[in-house]
């Protein structure tokens, strides 16, 4: 295409030594929706023929091959542009004004601090923070970009007019594995199993699956409840053990913490429906992987999950446990509605694999690049 | 059921269902799962715990004026901000200074960050701590209007008998 023969001249424009355009993010650690965006945008940026390198603030022991500290970073005389992943508040802004680097800024949305306030008030600051910084970066962002339609609108609501979305990307062959057989053939001797993937924390709502699984358990006593994802250190994953054992769940519910690939890929295609009742995604990549893998989702219809899920999967606009049992057997047994749900899913699922989303980039690039 | 704006409660864009019957089929179920097993009576928690609704401790009857003290008291615990817990620097003349200025910058902004560090984590748990004992006391206060307007029903159930004792005696 025009674009890509105009960027790779204008990436290799010095003789044997690409033009840089580095990529800053807050946090880096392996399995995280916006480090694994960070590294295939690299890749991308690389086979274009731009030095591109990853810099991040903390950094996870699972990434330090990849990634360097932004303390090491220093800008070279020809550098005056650079992509930074905003999503919480931290150094990475000022760090890069200091320089005067013009941004091209991808906005991962920073999930509001009213549900951080009791359980961690450094979080709930650095939240408060991020949103500041958002509307603070401003006079140096050259394009700004969302992940999704509804952080576009947050970027809008922050004063940028030149916006546009790029979504997580979903890197295909990382879903293309064999399945775990052990695995499988636990999860297919019980059942039917709910799945939810993310990280334990007060957002995202688990409590509210496991209260479905009570209402759902009265009627399907071998139901069962797998919740994916790390334990985070504000004490929501003890609560929610703890729920679940008040509520004589406890053998009911697995919190598996963090998983292999190999596995997560394998509770999804073994599990029997995708349940969300998150009450703040800033994407929602578990919901492209669930629609890639061919699990129905039913989700509870707030902050991004509209966005990303499109006109695929069934949305809820209200937290009726007992209805929602009722719907989710219904979605688990009823043969020809799950197969034309999965259809749905897999035409949607399209928008977010690579082809899509590379095209996309290069045409940003190609709008933002001075 | 529908949503507070009278939409249907489910979203499914597919060729054979709709919202509409999908919301049938599931109330359809339901009845016959009522019918066979009774509703869900379980009041389910949630993690920040239910705070009561503050209007209700007006306390009319027998303590008004300790009814309203304590709902004025505890609106101010819920309003209570949370604590700042942002790096504050007070400016430096080093700072300013060529070469070492940036160097004692970088210092200084590490070592708060450090005692900070600590000083969160601490903070994160007095947090919780402050969190569930205000939790407490909202419930707390809500059991005890429910006692004091049973204790008045009580009091006035009381009056209502020694009145119609008075009046029996009387005859």
């Amino acid at each position: 295409m025009a674009s890509d023969l105009r960027l790779s001249r204008y990436a290799r424009e010095r003789p044997g030594r690409g033009r840089p355009l580095h990529q800053f993010l807050t946090g880096a650690t392996a399995g995280d929706a916006i480090t694994t965006q960070a590294m295939i945008l690299c890749r991308w940026l690389r086979e274009l023929g731009f030095r591109s390198d990853l810099y991040a603030q903390h950094i996870h022991e699972s990434v330090q091959n990849d990634v360097q500290p932004l303390f090491n970073w220093r800008p070279t005389r020809r550098e005056n542009q650079a992509i930074y992943h905003h999503s919480i508040g931290s150094d990475v802004p000022a760090r890069l004004q200091e320089h005067g680097i013009r941004l091209v800024l991808v906005h991962h949305n920073v999930t509001p601090a009213h549900f951080f306030t009791h359980v961690d008030p450094a979080w709930a600051q650095r939240a408060h923070l991020g949103a500041q910084q958002l509307r603070d970066l401003r006079p140096h962002v050259d394009l700004a970009l969302a992940d999704s339609a509804f952080n576009e609108l947050e970027l809008r609501d922050a004063g940028y007019a030149d916006t546009g979305v790029l979504p997580i990307v979903l890197d295909a062959a990382q879903y293309d594995l064999l399945d775990n057989p052990v695995l499988a053939a636990q999860l297919d001797a019980t059942g039917p199993t709910l799945l939810f993937v993310g990280r334990l924390a007060p957002n995202k709502k688990q409590e509210d699956l496991i209260k479905l699984l009570y209402c759902y358990r009265r009627f399907r006593p071998g139901a069962q409840l797998v919740l994916v994802g790390d334990r985070w250190d504000m004490g929501y994953d003890g609560w929610v053990e703890r729920l679940a054992a008040e509520l004589d769940l406890a053998e009911a519910v697995t919190l598996t913490g963090k998983v292999s690939q190999q596995e997560m890929v394998t509770y999804y295609r073994h599990a029997d429906l995708y349940v969300s009742m998150s009450e703040h995604e800033g994407f929602g990549k578990p919901l492209v992987e669930s629609m890639y893998l061919g699990l129905p989702i039913l989700a509870y219809a707030a902050a991004s999950v509209p966005y990303t899920l499109g006109e695929a999967g069934v949305k809820v606009h209200k937290k009726d446990f007992e209805r929602l049992a009722e719907l989710a057997d219904i979605l688990i047994t009823d043969r020809e509605l799950r197969e034309r749900l999965i259809a749905a899913q897999r035409q949607r699922v399209q928008q977010f694999l690579e082809a899509q989303v590379r095209l996309k980039f290069h045409d940003f690039l190609d709008r933002a690049l001075v | 059921m529908k949503t507070e704006h009278n939409e249907p409660w489910i979203e499914i864009d597919d060729a054979l269902e709709t919202s509409a019957s999908l919301s049938a089929r599931v109330e359809e179920q339901l009845q016959q799962r009522h019918a066979e097993l009774g509703a869900v009576s379980r009041q389910f928690p949630t993690f920040h715990g239910q705070t009561p609704d503050l209007d209700n401790l007006t306390g009319k009857g027998q303590a008004p004026l300790q009814f309203s003290q304590l709902r004025d008291t505890l609106r101010e615990l819920q309003e209570l901000p949370p604590p700042a817990t942002n790096v504050v620097l007070a400016p430096s003349p080093v700072t300013r200074l060529p070469l070492v200025g940036r160097f004692w910058r970088l210092v200084r902004s590490q070592a708060h960050r450090l005692v900070l560090f600590y000083v969160n984590r601490h903070l994160a748990r007095q947090a919780q701590t402050n969190h569930m004992l205000s939790t407490a006391l909202h419930q707390l206060s809500a059991l005890l209007l429910v006692q004091q307007q049973e204790i008045d029903r009580l009091h006035a159930r009381l009056h209502e008998l020694e009145q119609n004792r008075e009046q029996s005696h009387g005859k």
